[in-house]
């Protein structure tokens, strides 16, 4: 079996991805190229860190996007990526997937890309669904605050109270109301 | 110094204090919040300065908050080393050499009333901020209410990292969302001993829940001691992590039960003979490791829960795990002389024998 990648070598290491439909995503990748896309040296390639550093390589060509096929260039310029750095903390995307850390509140939005797959692999998602600082501003509360009671609604659905649920969907819509006419006047 | 004897009595004091569970299956909860403050980089790339301003400004805030004014502000550094290996024993503060202490602080409750609560703020340890309480027991949600109360009071005065989408902000990303981390600590010998652990194990981790050892390394299960923790911090709220670990804490307990009594349907000579073997142990062997004595008090608990053994009467399991560390025998029996690892092995086993074998 030749790579995927260089389509030069003979391919010894296969990506397998089975997901919950039933579909299959394969990749197969030689030793010098899986090195590389994953940021290996020779040691680690041999080592039991590789099979945990495949996420990160899987990740990078794309498995975890619900796109139909891994973006190949994507990975290959992914060296010219590495380098990306935050402007607010200077840290670099390499040095991040090193430490497993990032380095500031910004890093978030400056590395959305390329991190928020990587969060959506080891959380639930990238929702915020538990509560919110007591100062945050008016809006943040708002919107909150329909959160909550669009989560109460589902539940008094289900279990089919629909006067309860009736009231819910009042007091959601007054307050969407209420959101709207504010961004209105903040856009003026 | 007056410091070290009211961290030591705070930390040593955590009796144990129960009213469901006798068998003393889930030893403790803790619920910890990681916080960072607003417009400062995370401790991933910050600088020293950085991060004495970080602590001027928390050691201020701490003192205009009437609800901390039975707490102390301590650097690591002014924490003797004895006194940070018991707060590295409870998990509170992740290490003691110069790397791992410098630009860390902590705040502890000095008041000495309340013995069966732990509550800790650390600084700058992984994130700016980590609120923690720790209880005896399943009272995981006890623990969220103390830790929520003192949060909301830094609110008033720091402003934390926030996103709308993210949640609160970490360097972590696997602390982000609701920053909260919920533990239970569990004693699950006839889980261990019937292997139902192990199916146990698989099913937990498909929830969204980890398990590891308590004390011990990578895959070293000590004194089939466990703790469990949640893995999801965003996407979920509060309240639905603290009812799932609750409701976790329950099941372990039926298990454990299931487990004791399959056991115990049939004459199993190899377990009495395991038990009697430790039984030996703790009466006559003149030194005991901390790593050894866990082992022994766990199966003998087992065999007094299971009534195998009658020579021992019940005995507070999670006081005497506890009480046998190594830091608090320094602390505990040998005050200030320099000890040898075998002089506390030593004293060990005789506190060991002192309150087991007691008539």
């Amino acid at each position: 079996m030749i790579c995927d990648n260089c389509r030069k070598n003979e391919a010894t290491i296969h990506l397998i991805q089975l997901n919950n439909n039933g579909e299959v995503k394969k990749f197969d990748l030689c030793k010098e190229c899986a090195k590389e896309l994953a940021f290996l040296s020779d040691e680690n390639i041999n080592s039991n860190e590789f099979a945990q550093s495949t996420n990160i390589l899987a990740i990078d060509l794309g498995f975890f996007n619900d796109s139909e096929s891994p973006d190949l260039f994507n990975s290959i310029n992914s060296a010219a990526k590495e380098n990306k750095r935050c402007q607010y903390c200077n840290i670099s995307l390499s040095a991040i997937k090193k430490m497993g850390r990032v380095g500031c509140p910004r890093c978030y939005d400056e590395f959305k890309e390329e991190l928020n797959p990587l969060i959506k692999l080891i959380q639930t998602g990238i929702e915020h669904k538990g509560k919110i600082p007591i100062n945050s501003n008016k809006r943040l509360k708002i919107e909150k605050k329909i959160k909550d009671l669009k989560f109460m609604l589902e539940e008094q659905i289900i279990i089919e109270n629909f006067e309860e649920a009736a009231k819910l969907r009042d007091k959601i819509s007054s307050l969407q109301k209420k959101l709207y006419y504010s961004v209105k006047k903040i856009k003026k | 110094m007056e410091e070290n004897i009211l961290i030591n009595q705070n930390i040593k004091n955590i009796k144990f204090k129960y009213s469901n569970d006798k068998q003393q299956i889930i030893l403790n909860s803790s619920v910890s919040l990681f916080r960072n403050i607003a417009g400062y980089k995370f401790n991933s790339v910050i600088d020293k300065n950085e991060k004495d301003s970080i602590l001027h400004l928390v050691a201020d805030v701490k003192s205009k908050i009437s609800l901390l004014k039975n707490y102390n502000f301590y650097n690591l550094r002014d924490i003797p080393r004895l006194q940070r290996q018991l707060l590295i024993d409870q998990k509170i503060i992740s290490g003691s050499t110069i790397q791992k202490i410098s630009g860390k602080a902590v705040i502890l409750n000095s008041n000495i009333i309340d013995k069966n609560k732990l509550t800790a703020i650390t600084v700058n340890e992984d994130e700016h901020l980590k609120i923690e309480c720790i209880m005896p027991g399943i009272n995981i949600f006890s623990c969220y209410k103390e830790v929520l109360k003192i949060e909301k009071n830094l609110e008033k005065k720091l402003s934390f990292s926030f996103n709308k989408n993210l949640g609160y902000l970490t360097s972590n990303p696997s602390l982000l969302g609701t920053g909260l981390k919920a533990t239970i600590v569990a004693h699950v010998p006839a889980m261990v001993i019937s292997t139902r652990i192990v199916d146990f194990i698989k099913n937990l981790n498909q929830t969204g829940y980890g398990v590891s050892s308590f004390f011990g390394e990578g895959n070293e299960i000590i004194g089939n001691l466990f703790q469990i923790s949640n893995l999801i911090t965003l996407g979920k709220n509060e309240e639905s992590i603290i009812e799932e670990l609750t409701a976790i804490s329950k099941n372990i307990i039926e298990e454990e039960e299931k487990a004791k009594e399959e056991l115990q349907s049939t004459q199993n000579f190899s377990i009495e003979d395991s038990v009697y073997r430790s039984f030996g142990m703790i009466k006559y062997a003149k030194i005991i490791s901390f790593e050894e004595a866990l082992e022994l008090l766990s199966i003998l608990k087992f065999g007094v829960d299971s009534g195998i053994i009658d020579e021992i009467k019940n005995f507070d399991f999670y006081e005497i795990i506890n009480l046998i560390s190594d830091s608090n025998i320094e602390i505990n029996y040998i005050k200030n002389k320099k000890a040898t690892l075998d002089e506390i092995d030593f004293i060990r086993a005789c506190v060991i024998r002192e309150k087991l074998l007691k008539e």
